[in-house]
């Protein structure tokens, strides 16, 4: 038997420069510079306008208190930790999308990892969505 | 000709604020919470781990 499902969906999860909503139709959003890796000078690198764009959905009403860890592959260390906001659903459940800046400190070049964890009520809390993400060292021009 | 409708439409895309976690406490506690869910989790996907330690140990025999 499936397990009830307690805490959000994570259906979409972005990492981009930009998102921009449709002046047209609701609910459709324009993801600009959709990236896996970004190039940094200097170290330690802090993105100045990075997004992380996610689709929640619930079935359930409720707020989800939930957080980020930006883990690095390397040392399997947490090199960033935030709160999210506390994504709320009406009566009937439904989704949501929400955009969020990404500030994290990233100590060197190499692979992340970006997480969401959601706290459950009873029980672990647990990771609904999770993408690797590579910071690239840039070489200096001659 | 019938011209498409272009109302502007309500704004639905949330924008948060990320709340950065510096507290070594908070953050040691999160941790913690990450551990023992990754142990769960892996307890389940492998059962025989969980239930190889908990086999009781055989008895020693008394004289």
């Amino acid at each position: 038997m499936p397990a009830a499902v307690l805490t959000p969906r994570v259906r979409m999860m972005a990492i981009c420069d930009r998102v921009t909503e449709s002046k047209s139709e609701i609910g459709v959003f324009n993801l600009r510079g959709v990236r896996q890796s970004i190039a940094a000078h200097t170290f330690p690198y802090v993105p100045r306008s990075l997004w992380l764009f996610l689709v929640l959905s619930s079935p359930r009403p409720g707020e989800f208190p939930g957080y980020v860890r930006v883990l690095q592959e390397r040392t399997d260390k947490a090199v960033f930790f935030a709160h999210l906001a506390r994504p709320a659903f009406g009566a009937d459940g439904g989704w949501l999308a929400s955009i969020t800046a990404l500030r994290c400190r990233f100590p060197e070049a190499g692979l992340y990892t970006v997480q969401a964890w959601f706290f459950q009520a009873q029980g672990n809390d647990i990771l609904k969505g999770e993408m690797p993400f590579v910071i690239e060292a840039e070489e200096s021009q001659p | 000709m019938r011209q498409k409708s272009r109302k502007p439409v309500g704004g639905i895309l949330q924008k948060w604020e990320m709340i950065e976690i510096t507290d070594p406490g908070e953050i040691d506690a999160l941790e913690r919470r990450i551990r023992a869910a990754e142990k769960s989790l892996a307890e389940r996907d492998n059962p025989t781990v969980e239930h190889q330690k908990s086999k009781a140990k055989p008895r020693k025999r008394s004289r």
